[in-house]
């Protein structure tokens, strides 16, 4: 059994134990809640007693510790897509006949070296840190007086922690605890998460000649961009503030894996259906087409290269000499 | 998937989002408030969990019983001026009705009126006669009135109670200030708040002997010259305070988020000498009561501390096993106190043995957020969560009737 698979099974095994002790509730409070939500407070203490740096300071932390769980998942999901076309492929070669096709899709994923399910366990580990971080904003926020009573049950017994509450919801123009809308607000905070949302969506598509994944694509863009605007209308801006730094932290990320990736690349327009049938190519087409297939080698030559890394790390010993502390140089 | 689909569903999904919105900023963001009961001539006043201020009639022929007599404002109406449900852009958007906002006050009953802060920032001012009438509100020729009026933008949020003494109304608001109304006009008694602070007010004022004496978040415990608002004196804790003061002896006693319970000489506002701060494992949020030398207070820690008036020493102490918020009631030398656990207890000031405790057996109320209030022989309870008030037996902790609060 490896390493990792062990501590994995310990850790489970604890929150197994602590869940059945004190309910699965008190245990991720125990866990995850509080020593985040403390960390904040005296974050807070540290830096001005400004929250709103806290927060920032918290987004940066956590997101620094999942870097590795975010590009692998990134790794993963670019590779998916691009294998896109070779799943349609074979669906379409073997729509008869369910069980080759599976025997088949297996072989496909086998070859490629991905597993279909392989981002599930970098979502599974961050979910709950997301949660975590998601509520203990709200919890340090404290927009009512039986949110501030809730609080006192949460912090550690620290003076440090327990002098500095109540937090002043004070940063730049924002009312952490209100929303960042009239009269409180100025809908500064919707927009940067809107933009910010969108921005990234656009980064992380894989550009494809499919017109049904294209206006897949294209909802995804919109759609996860205004569902957020639309949240920070009614929540405290202490969280659209966590979401525009996770945001930009995510383009930065994105940017070091892909580029500018599809930001600035332009889908194909649908081309006609008579035009398709007879093979006839506009000349804009034609070089968009060319833009798109570029971009698509780019992005299958940084999975490859970002894959031949990941096994040259696994792989514990040199082919050469056969020590564990031979490195190639990539 | 066409131009147009496309369109329509982004279309729904902003209705969706909007309406979703809405209604998780309601329930994420909606307090139901720790209003407690208050007694006068018979009648009795709370502000309720559903968001109303209730009147009951406490008759005792041929058995106690409470029968409602005014509710305000009445089924279906919004309070006047204010209300706002919830979410953070207009009330079109919350999914609960719009009606209703959080009382964290208790009334306050003088010459026939009844004052209440309400949680969405407004004061109210109400005649009994008028409300038990129907008359429209408000009724100025009875005395009625709303500070702010009505159109004019609400102070900041409610949430201690308001006191009335010589004629002026003090309450303090989130937005930092101390208000002093003229109980007669409705309007501000110097044309300006009595004071303002560094930060949020949630603590109810003492006023004694022409002082004003008011908690703040910004750590400071105030005394204020009640007629002008000059500051005689400022005493910093460490952490904030939104507890009541209590006066005795000469001596103000008060705890504060930092966990600690001081001692304070009222005419200097210097820390009491001889009487060190006591410490705890949580907060203070409720009032103290003083009994035969003995101070006794309830922290969030769960306990019941009594201390020494003089040096601070720690006399006796009580298990509750939940959270002290609310202030407690003392009826001859019994010290009353609600906890978060669901219960009532009521503990012998001079040994600390508890004499009852209610509900007994397995049963339990809500958690008992709200002050208790005491009667000549009875103490009343509002348990918030079940929208309910009991009136307990002061010396065996009987039930003496209990009545729903609900519409």
């Amino acid at each position: 059994m490896s390493r990792n698979r062990l501590i994995l099974i310990l850790v489970a095994a604890a929150v197994i134990v602590l869940s059945l002790t004190y309910g699965l509730v008190n245990t991720f409070d125990l866990i995850l809640l509080q020593p985040m939500l403390n960390f904040m407070i005296l974050v807070s203490n540290a830096l001005f007693n400004s929250f709103g740096l806290a927060i920032i300071v918290l987004v940066i932390v956590v997101r620094l510790l999942m870097t590795p769980l975010t590009l692998r998942q990134l790794h993963h999901t670019r590779a998916m897509s691009l294998m896109g076309p070779k799943i349609k492929e074979l669906q379409k070669k073997y729509a008869k006949d369910k069980k080759k096709l599976q025997q088949e899709m297996a072989n496909v994923y086998k070859e490629s070296g991905i597993s279909p399910m392989g981002c599930v366990g970098p979502m599974l580990i961050q979910l709950p840190l997301w949660i975590a971080l998601y509520r203990s904003i709200l919890g340090a926020v404290a927009t009512t007086p039986e949110a501030l009573l809730g609080l006192s049950h949460n912090l550690y017994s620290l003076s440090a922690i327990h002098h500095a509450v109540p937090l002043n919801g004070d940063f730049l123009w924002l009312n952490l605890a209100q929303p960042d809308v009239p009269p409180n607000g100025y809908f500064i905070l919707p927009v940067l998460v809107a933009a910010s949302m969108w921005v990234l969506q656009k980064m992380s598509t894989v550009p494809t000649p499919d017109q049904q994944q294209q206006s897949m694509n294209k909802m995804m863009i919109w759609m996860m961009p205004l569902m957020f605007a639309f949240f920070t209308l009614a929540f405290p801006s202490g969280l659209a503030l966590f979401w525009v730094v996770s945001n930009i932290i995510g383009i930065i990320t994105q940017y070091f894996i892909t580029g500018w990736g599809s930001l600035f690349v332009k889908a194909p327009a649908a081309a006609p259906k008579v035009a398709i049938e007879q093979s006839i190519e506009t000349p804009e087409a034609a070089i968009q087409e060319e833009k798109l297939a570029a971009e698509r080698e780019k992005q299958q030559e940084r999975v490859a290269h970002g894959k031949s890394r990941d096994k040259r790390k696994d792989r514990g010993r040199s082919r050469r000499t056969g020590t564990r502390k031979t490195r190639r140089k990539p | 998937m066409t131009k147009t689909k496309t369109f329509l569903m982004l279309a729904l999904l902003a209705v969706g989002c909007l309406l979703l919105s809405g209604c998780a900023a309601t329930m994420m963001g909606a307090g139901t408030g720790w209003s407690g009961p208050v007694v006068e001539d018979n009648v009795l006043y709370v502000g309720t969990a559903g968001g109303k201020l209730v009147s009951y009639n406490l008759e005792s022929d041929p058995r106690p019983y409470a029968e409602e007599w005014w509710r305000f404002p009445p089924t279906g109406e919004p309070w006047p001026g204010g209300g706002e449900g919830g979410g953070g852009f207009g009330s079109f958007l919350a999914c609960a009705p719009t009606t209703t906002t959080a009382i964290y006050s208790s009334p306050v009953v003088e010459g026939g009126m009844v004052y209440i802060g309400a949680y969405e920032g407004r004061v109210y001012a109400l005649n009994s006669t008028s409300r038990l009438v129907g008359y429209s509100f408000p009724e100025e020729s009875a005395g009625e009135w709303v500070y702010p009026r009505e159109g004019e933008e609400s102070i900041g949020d409610i949430v201690g109670s308001p006191v009335v003494a010589g004629g002026i109304l003090y309450v303090g608001s989130a937005d930092g200030n101390l208000y002093a109304i003229d109980t007669a006009t409705g309007k501000l008694a110097w044309d300006r708040p009595l004071y303002e602070s560094g930060d949020d007010i949630w603590a109810t004022p003492l006023v004694d002997d022409g002082v004003v004496y008011i908690g703040s978040f910004d750590r400071n415990l105030y005394a204020l010259n009640a007629t002008d608002g000059t500051m005689l004196w400022a005493f910093e804790a460490k952490g904030a305070i939104v507890a009541t003061p209590l006066i005795y002896s000469d001596t103000i006693y008060i705890g504060s988020f930092d966990r600690e319970f001081y001692a304070i000489d009222a005419s200097t506002g210097k820390a009491k000498v001889g009487f060190t701060p006591f410490h705890a494992d949580n907060w203070f949020w409720g009032k103290a009561v003083a009994y035969d030398d003995t101070i006794m207070i309830g922290s969030l820690d769960g306990r019941i501390y009594a201390l020494d008036a003089e040096s601070g020493e720690s006399k006796w102490e009580y298990e509750t096993g939940g959270s002290v918020r609310g202030d407690p009631a003392l009826i001859g030398d019994l010290a009353i106190f609600g906890s978060d656990n669901g219960r009532v207890y009521a503990i012998n000031a001079s040994n600390g043995q508890e004499a009852w405790h209610y509900p007994t057996g397995e049963d339990y109320f809500g958690p008992i957020r709200a002050s208790l209030y005491a009667g000549d022989d009875e103490v009343y309870v509002y348990d918030t969560q079940n929208s309910k008030i009991f009136a307990l037996g002061a010396e065996h902790g009987d039930l003496l009737w209990s009545v729903s609060t609900l519409e």
